[in-house]
């Protein structure tokens, strides 16, 4: 019997101060807002310079029993159309972030839970690192009067709904807008990326997760439709997640460990269900389950990757950061190994390969490696803050980012030359991007996710570490229906975006680049968070001198070390002028910032 | 496509970018760290404060580093002495040597080893992009800081002055001006251990000196500045480990005859300046060779406080215990150190890293001598001889060698070498 499904099954927004949007991506490797046809990004901004929203597009598609997709559903029809949407945010009566604390029992948070509010979760390091409690805004007794829940809000023609939540006594109300276009679709909007504080006195943000009495409009919450057919009847559609994020300054540049690539890992070692029917994509994805073998963490031999659809993206990404990133004194040349495509996905000379396999830190393996790559900060940073700061024994081997261990294992199998050399691009800097073609269901799926971070999660830019968590969904990239309880948490509206920093912008300012080269390296190490959302240096030309993208903000300094982070006047910069700062486009092979 | 067409096709690239400015790619960058005149005038600045020694580009003279360091005589004299004068305490104070006051200082007197010096040919100086090549000389003078001298007190232990000659093959270089005079001083309680002044032909410091590293590249010298440019080919890239001394490999020298220096070999320079021979069964050449072999052992003894398990410090190992008892030339296989040993079979490869590479690569990063470390770094570094068009648009500095453009013949030679490495 056919079914209905929405798509993409879990949607990314992204705010913006401007009352004018775009649609975000929705075909891979196409970012959003790129103009095939003029090869190059629309503009970011409206015309007073505000920052254009990103609109989380959903489309309904009827499905067969082999999981073949029939057709898209749509007005033209003639069939009627409600869509319900329901987010919140909860961030202000969730726990306070500290990194995997919380995440040691199964179900989540259970530890935590049994705790009082008030007891101390963190203590008081100074620089940037006060105390934290267990919730945030312990002394709160009544929690949902910190919650921003607009409720389930549906639409069933064209037009607009806002997604508000007049109850609340939270000083913010306003979550976002619905919109029904002419064709049936949803949008999605999110916030204005608006803060605001709610206490008897002003309390400055002191920290990068957590800061009481302070709100915002992010939000994320499950996105549902039903459909009423020409002949009457009436069918649900599988339910799909909106989740809301940032604005990508980097719209071109996506981030090595996406979070398509780790629900994608999720969904290969766990066997999640998948109907892949003649989606190639989805039938690659069925292969790689039968080929993972969880006893090596490896794939049978049988599996073949491919260079051009498995490995590129892992590589292109890494050596892409260097529009994002200046490297580091000494070492002008990092990752320009890798724009040799030509000879990288020749199979019968393996040197080229292994010599970067080499380079990657094992995702299986518990022994701490700072050298690797990728030279990224991982979920466990709080065990390398304990390190440096307290002297506590050496930091978790998850103190920096790995690739999911899929990742891992294609690159590999790639080393070890099972993979298939149809690499036809040439000796380029990049793939070019590819034309418009047809939106396909997973194709949705895909291009929402593979330009969200997939990693690390400390907490992360759209979503935090639950999205891990393997109970949540109902197959691959789909998640359980919501109403469930898992341990102490609700899988509900606002779920995953509790977790976030709160404002938003703390987190946003503090997650720089930052150098922690040990007693004896032989090179500084300097490793990043997550530059291809917001960058840590950006060049006006290619090949022209680096600056510190927030460096309009060192204007208000109170100190010459543009790092410090006890310089809180910065954490005011990013929550005021986040808009001003610059977008990183595409301008011929080169990322340069907007002009 | 065979890597062999993948050569032959893309050869007309090459020719066009190695070694001249890139039409398509990047600015032209040095690959060794250049650093900068602001971060030299901060570097100074920040040693005058450690050392309570006024540097001070432009005006401290060599002369006002000698009296820091109780030596007071003028670095012409040290220039221009035969070091068998230096080294001789005993002339110490005469005017036809360093007219020192020896007992002037809490009547300290010069001691035996205070000053060791010694001549020899440089190949590591030489802009080896230019036709025909002008030889490069070295004249080391090491000084220990005299017990109650300024710079004793400032926890300076030595001094490693370095001059800089060149000449045409078969001229006497040394009655040259020293176009940089590089110093290191040597301080085990200061921070890094290791610090740098350059001084200019007239003897005064400056910022930088000039050197051809990346000649092939960028057309010619350029300025390399204190700390970073020294740094850089010291153990200390990005400038975060302690800094090392190199020890003086007169292997290399020797190996350097038979290719890029036949004409020098023509003449029978005596690569050890002061043992006018290269015979090394000649008594001038085993005193000149033990000078070396004295400079090395600190050399060795400093690196194994700075950075003991670096290759640096292992290839210095390496010499000394080849030349224990032994002044005589060692091939390349024969200096290979590391788990894995060169074999005999790859002595024309490793030939070539030793021509082409040794230069940056006996000291920044891995030491071609080390078969392991190339082996790692095959692909790698048959990539940067050999680099993709996305490469050179790049950047300019991901080509290897800098500082001079290889014929077609030798990248394939290479590339073949370190593709058939295991």
């Amino acid at each position: 019997m056919p079914t209905l499904r929405i798509y993409p099954a879990i949607g990314a927004a992204r705010l913006g101060n401007s009352q004018q949007s775009f649609v975000g991506p929705e075909e891979p490797g196409i970012p959003g807002n790129w103009d095939s046809g003029a090869q190059r990004f629309r503009a970011f901004r409206d015309g007073e310079g505000k920052i254009l929203r990103q609109a989380a597009r959903f489309r309904i598609f009827q499905f067969d029993d082999t999981g073949n997709a029939i057709k898209e559903i749509t007005l033209a029809d003639g069939v009627r159309i409600t869509w319900t949407v329901h987010v919140a945010n909860r961030k202000a009566s969730f726990f306070t972030f500290n990194g995997q604390s919380g995440a040691e029992t199964d179900p989540p948070y259970t530890g935590r839970a049994a705790r009082k509010p008030d007891e101390a979760e963190k203590e008081d390091r100074g620089k940037g690192q006060p105390e934290r409690k267990n919730f945030r805004n312990p002394a709160v007794a009544k929690r949902s009067d910190l919650e921003i829940d607009p409720g389930p809000v549906s639409i069933s023609a064209p037009g607009v709904r806002e997604l508000r939540d007049s109850q609340t006594p939270a000083p913010i109300k306003l979550l976002g807008h619905i919109q029904m276009e002419n064709e049936g679709h949803l949008l999605v909007l999110g916030g204005f990326g608006e803060t605001e504080f709610q206490g008897p006195v002003l309390h400055a943000i002191d920290e990068y997760a957590s800061n009481d009495g302070w709100f915002d409009d992010m939000s994320d919450g499950l996105v549902s439709a039903s459909v009423i057919f020409p002949d009457g009847h009436t069918e649900e559609a599988e339910q799909a997640w909106v989740i809301v994020g940032p604005p990508k300054f980097a719209p071109g540049i996506r981030n090595v460990v996406s979070l398509y690539d780790t629900i994608w890992d999720l969904a290969v070692r766990n066997q999640m269900s998948c109907q892949a029917g003649r989606d190639p994509i989805l039938q690659d994805l069925v292969a790689q389950q039968q080929a993972w073998q969880n006893t090596t963490n490896d794939f049978a031999s049988a599996y073949v990757p491919s260079f051009t659809q498995h490995i590129y993206p892992i590589l292109s990404r890494a050596f892409a950061a260097r529009d994002v990133h200046e490297p580091p004194t000494g070492f002008p040349d990092y990752h320009l190994t890798l724009p040799d495509w030509s000879r990288l996905s020749q199979r019968p000379d393996p040197q080229f390969r292994q010599a970067i396999f080499n380079r990657i830190r094992n995702p299986n393996s518990n022994v701490l490696d700072r050298k690797n790559m990728p030279r990224g900060l991982g979920d466990d940073y709080t065990t390398l803050d304990d390190f440096e700061f307290k002297g506590a024994p050496q930091p978790s081997a998850r103190a920096f980012l790995s690739l999911t261990q899929v990742q891992y294992t294609l690159l590999k199998a790639w080393a070890e030359g099972r993979f298939v050399d149809d690499w036809k691009f040439g000796d380029v800097r990049f793939a070019p991007i590819p034309a418009p073609g047809i939106v396909t269901p997973h194709g949705l799926d895909q291009a929402a996710l593979e330009n969200c971070v997939g990693g690390p999660f400390y907490p992360g830019i759209e979503v935090s570490w639950l999205i891990r968590h393997t109970s949540l969904y109902a197959g691959a990239f789909r998640l359980q229906k919501a109403g469930f309880l898992l341990g102490p948490l609700t899988f509900g509206a606002g779920f995953f975006s509790q977790q976030m920093a709160l404002p938003w912008q703390a987190d946003f300012y503090d997650c720089h680049k930052e150098e922690h080269t040990e007693d004896g390296s032989p090179e500084p190490r300097i490793y990043m968070w997550w530059t291809a959302q917001r960058p840590d240096d950006i060049r006006a030309v290619a090949g022209g001198p680096y600056r510190r993208w927030v460096e309009p903000f060192d204007a208000a300094s109170q100190t010459q070390d543009p790092d410090d982070v006890a310089n809180l006047a910065r954490f005011e910069q990013m929550r005021t002028r986040w808009f001003e700062l610059k977008f990183v486009i595409l301008d011929g092979e080169d990322f340069v910032e907007e002009k | 496509m065979t890597d062999r067409n993948r050569l032959l096709l893309i050869a007309p690239v090459i020719a066009m970018f190695v070694g001249i400015t890139p039409v398509l790619g990047a600015t032209p960058e040095p690959t060794i760290t250049p650093g900068s005149e602001q971060g030299a005038r901060a570097y100074y600045a920040q040693i005058s404060d450690q050392l309570h020694f006024t540097a001070v580009p432009g005006t401290t003279r060599l002369d006002d580093l000698l009296v820091f360091l109780g030596y007071p005589t003028t670095g012409d004299k040290l220039r221009t002495l035969d070091p068998g004068v230096l080294m001789n305490p005993v002339q110490a104070a005469a005017p036809t040597g360093l007219s020192l006051s020896i007992n002037g200082l809490s009547g300290a007197t010069l001691r035996e080893d205070d000053i060791l010096a010694t001549r020899f040919f440089a190949p590591k100086i030489v802009n080896i992009s230019q036709t025909p090549l002008t030889i490069g000389w070295r004249k080391l003078v090491r000084l220990r800081s005299r017990p109650d001298s300024a710079a004793a007190r400032a926890g300076v232990q030595t001094a490693i002055i370095l001059f800089n000659f060149f000449a045409p093959a078969g001229q006497d270089p040394f009655s040259n001006q020293s176009i940089n005079t590089q110093v290191m001083l040597i301080a085990p309680a200061q921070p890094k251990g290791l610090l740098w002044l350059d001084f200019d032909p007239n003897n005064v410091l400056g910022l930088s000196l000039t050197a051809s590293f990346d000649a092939a590249d960028l057309g010619g010298t350029r300025d390399y500045y204190v700390p970073d440019g020294c740094n850089a080919c010291h153990g200390s890239p990005g400038n975060s480990a302690p800094p090392m001394i190199n020890y003086l490999d007169t292997d290399h020298w020797f190996d350097r005859l038979e290719n890029d220096f036949a004409a020098l070999k023509s003449t029978n320079t005596a690569l050890l300046f002061d043992a006018h021979t290269n015979d090394p069964t000649q008594g001038p050449f085993f005193a000149a060779f033990d000078i070396i072999r004295r400079f090395n052992e600190e050399a060795l003894k400093q690196n194994s406080i700075a950075q003991p398990n670096t290759f640096e410090a292992q290839a210095a190992r390496v010499w000394l215990g080849l030349h224990a008892q032994s002044d005589q030339h060692f091939s390349p296989v024969d200096r290979a150190f590391g788990n894995e040993k060169w074999q005999p079979t790859e002595a024309d490869g490793l030939s070539r890293l030793n021509r082409y590479c040794f230069r940056c690569h006996g000291s920044v990063r891995f030491s071609v001598f080390d078969r392991q470390a190339v082996v790692e770094r095959a692909g790698i570094m048959r990539q940067r001889i050999n680099p993709s068009q996305a490469q050179i648009r790049e950047s300019s500095t991901f080509k290897m060698p800098p500082d001079r453009t290889l014929d077609f013949s030798e990248i394939q030679a290479l590339d073949e070498f370190l593709k058939n490495l295991k």
